[in-house]
């Protein structure tokens, strides 16, 4: 294992830790209102260490358990994305001719509509977005740049020998794609899918930013920072916490992928 | 005898930006139970295209296989098969073992499981059952220590045994035919000498009848019953081993032979046949071998000879057949410069 992926290892673990831990690491609800007169904008203090928003709840609990959801989000619409860009871009690659035309030109009218103006779209004429919701619509949105980078690896390990050899032994294609050609083209997927949860949690904190991700009260990082946008001079912590932990955890997934990218790269071995 | 395998009028053709390649034209042979049967001829002759044809592995397109085509095999034309009937033929009837073992291996899954896969894609068993097969195979290919290499994956180990991992993949089903593709050209010498052993030792205990295709007269010589020699997509002569090497009745075939190095003659410098093999999309008219034959009159150049009778057990397509006279004294083939 090179530096790199155990550096995001690493530090994805930290943060996934203090996420999961939420309860043990802070005593305070992240719903709690205690006093919303004068503990309002509270600044950081020993019962409060990252201090207090508008309606006096904790920003430490905030940010812990909103990083809960907001990489929740993120990691099962990556999950979900690569598993049906991969589907499809196999099944593309491996059928071929008429399949893979058609599927790759669906491929080419998706990548040619901007993300966030579909994401916007969806959430305007849906607008009340539950978590499950939200993870299936940013899950079936981010799929297409997946199934073309499986597509094009599939295209050229299918005419490896070994497939061809997997043939005349007599296994069935549905085999051959799933335990010949699919393992050959998981390197690429793995360093994509690392990447794309960073870039997932990004996309889900714009979201909730602009008001369509993550509905009130429950926390994540994006709504956070749009609540502490308000104050930012009076209170930076609101703003500032939540940020802090998206570029950390970004950072910690390109750190990540880019160690895998160099570990799977025979060139750089 | 009734042939296991019968091949009639076998033809494929590549469709290519020069034109239509006819890879493989007109190709007809039989291959008798537990015999070995060689197919010789330089690159780009038409052997490859002709063994992947076989199991209807040629990509189509831009591959295609002329309808006429018949590959009867226990009274069933392969090449009108699909699906599931295909796929039990495939491994489980006739095998193939590839000319570089270590691209014809799958590099992510071990060694052992790929042939246990081959089983289970075969017969009726449990993952135990098909462990314990593929062992078995592992040992019956001279693998030292199957249990340990079972679990070993294709890099830890040597050309030489990954090639006995592909025979025991192929020979895990129990298979009638073995077609093998240049099977060791990709080998050491001394490791070409055990696998060809190995073949050889297999091919007699479990009764297989062997396609083997090749361009090393070697090794021809030393384990085919008969041999079909191949030039520009066609088949041109046809003998038991011994009176293919005693006496060529093609001069295709004295070319090659000429050209051969042998240890039985003073070192002398090797005849050429002179010239290069056609292209594919230009067949020359006529006898294709027309342009670069020593012998070549105007019928040669008008009319292509049939394979034709030359013996109880042997067939030429060369006009030399019918008119011997008009052989050529002394011009063997145009010896190359040392």
């Amino acid at each position: 294992m090179n530096r790199r992926v155990r550096a995001g290892l690493l530090l994805l673990a930290v943060l996934f830790a203090s996420a999961a831990l939420a309860p043990a690491i802070s005593r305070h609800s992240p719903v709690d209102q205690p006093d919303v007169v004068r503990l309002q904008y509270a600044p950081p203090s020993w019962n409060h260490p990252l201090g207090t928003d508008f309606f006096s709840r904790d920003v430490l609990s905030r940010t812990l358990y909103g990083a809960r959801i907001s990489l929740s989000i993120a990691c099962l619409s990556v999950l979900l994305s690569v598993t049906v860009g991969t589907m499809v871009g196999l099944g593309a690659g491996f059928a071929g001719s008429a399949v893979d035309a058609v599927l790759m030109r669906l491929v080419d009218a998706g990548l040619a509509i901007p993300r966030i103006f579909l994401l916007l779209v969806i959430a305007a004429l849906w607008p009340r977005f539950s978590v499950t919701a939200l993870i299936l619509v940013l899950g079936l949105t981010s799929w297409f740049g997946t199934s073309r980078l499986v597509r094009a690896e599939v295209l050229s390990v299918r005419n490896r020998e070994y497939v061809t050899a997997s043939r005349v032994l007599g296994l069935g294609s549905s085999r051959i794609a799933l335990r010949h050609v699919l393992p050959n083209v998981v390197a690429p997927i793995l360093v994509a899918a690392t990447l794309g949860v960073g870039n997932m949690i990004l996309i889900e904190a714009g979201l909730s930013y602009l008001g369509f991700g993550v509905p009130q009260p429950t926390a994540s990082l994006g709504n956070m920072i749009r609540d502490g946008q308000d104050a930012l001079l009076r209170a930076p912590w609101v703003a500032i916490t939540p940020g802090v932990f998206i570029i950390v955890t970004v950072l910690a997934f390109s750190v990540l992928s880019d160690g895998l990218r160099q570990a799977s790269d025979p060139r750089s071995a | 005898m009734t042939p296991l395998l019968s091949v009639r009028n076998l033809s494929v053709s590549f469709a290519t930006p020069r034109g239509v390649a006819r890879a493989v034209d007109d190709v007809s042979f039989d291959l008798l139970p537990g015999e070995t049967l060689a197919l010789v001829g330089e690159s780009g002759c038409g052997k490859t295209v002709t063994a992947l044809s076989l199991l209807k592995l040629i990509p189509e397109p831009p591959g295609r296989t002329d309808p006429r085509s018949r590959v009867e095999y226990a009274g069933t034309n392969v090449l009108a098969l699909g699906g599931e009937a295909l796929r039990q033929v495939r491994g489980g009837q006739i095998a193939m073992v590839f000319q570089e073992p270590t691209t014809s291996l799958n590099p992510v899954l071990t060694v052992g499981s790929q042939i246990a896969e081959t089983v289970r894609a075969h017969r009726e068993t449990d993952r135990a059952g098909a462990r314990e097969r593929a062992v078995g195979m592992m040992r019956l290919a001279g693998i030292p220590e199957p249990e340990e290499r079972y679990g070993s994956y294709p890099h830890q180990l040597s050309g030489g045994l990954k090639q006995r991992i592909m025979i025991a993949i192929a020979l895990s089903c129990e298979p009638r035919i073995l077609i093998a593709d240049e099977p060791t050209t990709a080998l050491d010498v001394t490791i070409q000498a055990q696998i060809i052993e190995l073949l050889s030792d297999l091919r007699k205990r479990l009764g297989l009848a062997v396609l083997l295709i090749s361009h090393d007269l070697g090794l021809v010589a030393g384990i085919a019953d008969r041999v079909a020699v191949m030039y520009a997509g066609r088949i041109v002569e046809e003998a038991t081993t011994a009176d293919l090497f005693a006496r060529p009745r093609h001069p295709y075939t004295e070319g090659l032979l000429q050209a051969a190095p042998r240890v039985d003659r003073p070192q002398a410098a090797l005849a050429a046949i002179p010239g290069s093999v056609p292209s594919a999309t230009a067949w020359p008219s006529g006898c294709r071998f027309h342009p670069r034959c020593p012998h070549a009159w105007d019928r040669c150049i008008r009319e292509e000879p049939g394979l034709l009778q030359a013996g109880a057990t042997r067939s030429s397509r060369c006009w030399l057949v019918v008119e011997p006279e008009r052989r050529r004294p002394a011009t063997t083939a145009v010896t190359g410069t040392a």
